[in-house]
């Protein structure tokens, strides 16, 4: 792929000063000049963005092209559009959908800025008449509700065509020579974000909030909440429409972050103020469990009709359709708990009392950096204690509250990351995080085996037939395969992350040695 | 990325109008495509105005350390990048016969362009050589243009045989019917034959004029004549190719 160039246009250069400067080249063809709107696509958590990928529709009259400008300095691709994109797994198979699905993983390619662009391309030739160098003249206008905002940018590119790199670096320097040019350091993506009101980049599920470690433990601690209230906000428009699962996940994970936060730091917020809101969080996280767990499901069955290639996917086309049904009931109860008076004041209530400066617990005026690194060899000696107690023919239910003790202490080493050293709180993160793998997908692997299994006769009772139940006891024998394979996982895992060379790192991370 | 070999023994069957049309609607889908012209007549490089020159001729491109990449040209259609024919490709068998390992020649030659191109389209001449056990071996999919002649027929069943005794049974051998003529009663009785045939994609290219004009445009038929029967039918014949390479898309 050969780079291409781009230029402000800062005088009264059209495409016919253009064309008149690169006749020196030889022939110049000067095409119609088109308008038209190019709508830009990210993910809600600006995946493309981040990844130094553009993707935009352009609509030119009733035809529609998809670019694709992948990382890097090359022209962008383009493909010609008939349905609908709203996934990745949407786009024609090949490079784009490879590329763009790296970036965006399941997450909804959504509206983010729209352009409208006065486009003339000027062709420089070879005497066959072939294409050697591409120059399109764009005239480029951020727009919001279909009228213009903010100001226009002129630019030009110089665009050389696979083996004629030689051509286009002749015209390009031919066009800097000739004509008023400087070189466009502007960026379409930002303009048209910034005319619709967002900034690129303006959200992040990640905790990251930057704290000294001699901030009052009150203080760091109410920011830390008011971030994670403004995360669960953030998603409740997307959950509430269904735009992608991942909406709720981090509705879900701002929800449980902020009751750790609650539970894990008491004594830092007035007992008295926080008391009843750990209620109404516990409320609206059970709210999301139903949806969630069915997301899950859903999402492996099709990962793993993926990995079969269809092979005996359709068997369990029965079970799918149940569990999209109860999804979308789950659903719309969720939607209903989120419209809700209730909902609405929480978040009203918990944002005012955010908001305002008032005396904290007993542990409030302490510095966070003792507090914190306190709660954290805490949280890990609790862990460690409750995991080395069990062995492999633990309950599930055990297990499951080791997972939650396991989310605690990760999302303290999150909240307060900005406090220690960022590669080794990383790194610590990321034992802790293949230790809590296996210990999820064991838990989901259980709770999905109990679904089928429950939804035997259901099925059966409905019209499945023998073929439908055939391929659910495989699932129900798959499910408990794995459940067993990842209890194995998890214990040979945790022996390593309980252990003293662990805690020890631990302790030295965050200043502050436990007792036996 | 796909291999797709458009391959027949028999000259004037409609190969390089194929290969071209169906590189142009690959592209136009959104693939990255890229159509090698095997042709020493060049004529895929000319219907498309690239030159129809490789430095250093076939020898020197067989190299192992001739790249690829630096001979591709880029054509004027998105997404649609050409390798050139060149005339010295006339004496590819013997370049090949002085190489080792001459059947996995050309397959080695592509592989580092697996990142770069999602369809490759291989416009072979028409022969049963050493280039065309390379390409064999290099290829997905063979393409085989059949005109519905008796003559067509038996070369196409020469192919299938070719492939199964070279041990590719994976290959997707795909024939389709071309240059038909309805008025001829010949052709509609081979027509038949072939409906009858499952291994047949569904497509059939019309004979007509238009599809020789693609000489005098120096384009891609659906660029001067979208809307013309040929241009559908090698839209319909793509679609189904579309599906055998790539499945859900």
């Amino acid at each position: 792929m050969p780079a291409s160039l781009c230029f402000a246009i800062a005088g009264p250069v059209g495409p016919q000063e253009v064309a008149a400067s690169l006749a020196a080249l030889g022939p110049v063809a000067v095409d119609e000049a088109r308008r038209v709107i190019r709508r830009h696509l990210d993910t809600f958590d600006w995946a493309l963005w981040r990844s130094g990928g553009r993707l935009t529709v352009e609509r030119d009259g009733n035809r529609r092209r998809l670019l694709w400008q992948p990382a890097g300095d090359g022209p962008p691709r383009a493909f010609r559009l008939t349905g609908e994109v709203r996934f990745a797994a949407d786009l024609p198979a090949g490079t784009l959908r490879r590329e763009v699905a790296a970036a965006a993983g399941r997450r909804a390619l959504l509206p983010v800025g729209e352009t409208a662009v006065q486009r003339t391309l000027v062709r420089v030739l070879d005497r066959e008449g072939k294409t050697l160098v591409r120059v399109p003249i764009e005239d480029v206008q951020p727009m919001r509700g279909g009228a213009p905002a903010g100001p226009e940018r002129r630019r030009l590119l110089v665009e050389p065509l696979t083996g004629y790199a030689r051509a286009g670096h002749r015209a390009a320097d031919v066009l800097a020579a000739t004509l008023v040019l400087a070189v466009d350091g502007g960026d379409e993506l930002a303009d048209a974000v910034v005319a619709a009101g967002r900034v690129p980049g303006d959200y992040s599920s990640k905790v990251a909030v930057r704290l000294t470690p001699g901030e009052p433990a009150e203080r760091a601690v109410r920011r830390v909440l008011a971030r994670l209230l403004r995360t669960l906000v953030a998603n409740v428009e997307g959950t509430v429409q269904d735009l992608d699962t991942e909406f709720l996940h981090d509705l879900r994970v701002a929800t449980r972050r902020t009751r750790t936060c609650l539970g894990q730091l008491e004594g830092v917020l007035p007992a008295e103020r926080v008391a009843p809101f750990a209620g109404e969080f516990r409320w609206l996280g059970d709210a999301t469990t139903p949806c969630r767990d069915l997301d899950v499901f859903l999402l492996d069955l099709d990962a793993r009709r993926v990995s079969r290639q269809g092979a005996g996917g359709a068997a369990l086309d029965p079970l799918v359709a149940r569990l999209q049904a109860d999804r979308e009931t789950a659903r719309a109860e969720l939607a209903a708990a989120l419209a809700s008076e209730r909902f609405h004041a929480l978040v009203r209530r918990w944002g005012r009392l955010l908001g305002r400066r008032a005396p904290g617990g007993e542990d409030g005026s302490r510095p966070i950096g003792a507090v914190a690194g306190e709660r954290v060899v805490r949280a890990y000696r609790r862990l460690a204690r409750h995991g080395l107690a069990l062995g492999p023919g633990a309950p599930v239910a055990a297990m499951h509250r080791l997972r939650i003790d396991g989310k605690k202490l990760r999302y303290l080493l999150e909240f307060f990351a900005s406090l220690w050293d960022a590669e080794e709180t990383a790194a610590l993160v990321r034992e802790l995080k293949l230790v809590q793998d296996a210990l999820g997908d064991y838990h989901d692997a259980w709770l999905q085996r109990e679904l089928v299994v429950g939804l035997g006769d259901e099925i059966l009772a409905a019209g499945g037939r023998a073929a439908a139940l055939l391929a659910m006891g495989e699932l129900a024998a798959d499910l408990e395969r794995r459940q067993r394979a990842r209890v194995e996982t998890f214990f040979a895992r945790f022996e390593t992350f309980a252990g003293a060379p662990t805690r020890a790192r631990l302790e030295r991370l965050v200043g502050h040695r436990g007792g036996e | 990325m796909r291999v797709v070999a458009v391959w027949s023994i028999k000259g004037g069957v409609g190969k390089t109008a194929a290969a071209v049309n169906l590189a142009f609607f690959a592209a136009a889908a959104g693939l990255r495509t890229l159509l090698w012209d095997l042709d020493p007549q060049g004529a895929a490089t000319f219907y498309y105005r690239v030159k129809a020159k490789v430095k250093g001729g076939g020898r020197r491109l067989l190299k192992r350390s001739a790249e690829l990449q630096l001979l591709v040209r880029g054509t004027d259609i998105e997404n649609l990048d050409l390798l050139p024919a060149d005339f010295s490709y006339r004496r590819l068998d013997l370049d090949l016969d002085a190489r080792k390992q001459p059947q996995r020649r050309l397959a080695l030659k592509l592989a580092p362009l697996a990142d770069e191109y999602d369809v490759v389209f291989l416009d072979c001449p028409p022969s049963v050589s050493l280039a065309s056990e390379s390409v064999l071996r290099a290829a997905d999919a063979l393409l085989v243009p059949v005109i519905p002649t008796t003559l067509s027929l038996r070369g196409l069943a020469q192919v299938r045989s070719f492939a199964t005794k070279r041990g590719r049974r994976d290959l997707l051998v795909l024939p389709f019917l071309s240059m038909v003529d309805r008025r001829k009663t010949m052709h509609r009785d081979a027509i038949g034959l072939c409906a009858a045939d499952e291994g047949f994609l569904r497509a059939a290219i019309p004979a007509a004029s238009i599809v020789e004009k693609m000489g005098v445009h120096r384009a891609p038929l659906p660029a001067y004549a979208p809307f013309s029967e040929p241009a559908r039918a090698f839209a319909a014949l793509w679609s189904e190719l579309d599906a055998r390479l790539f499945g859900r898309r």
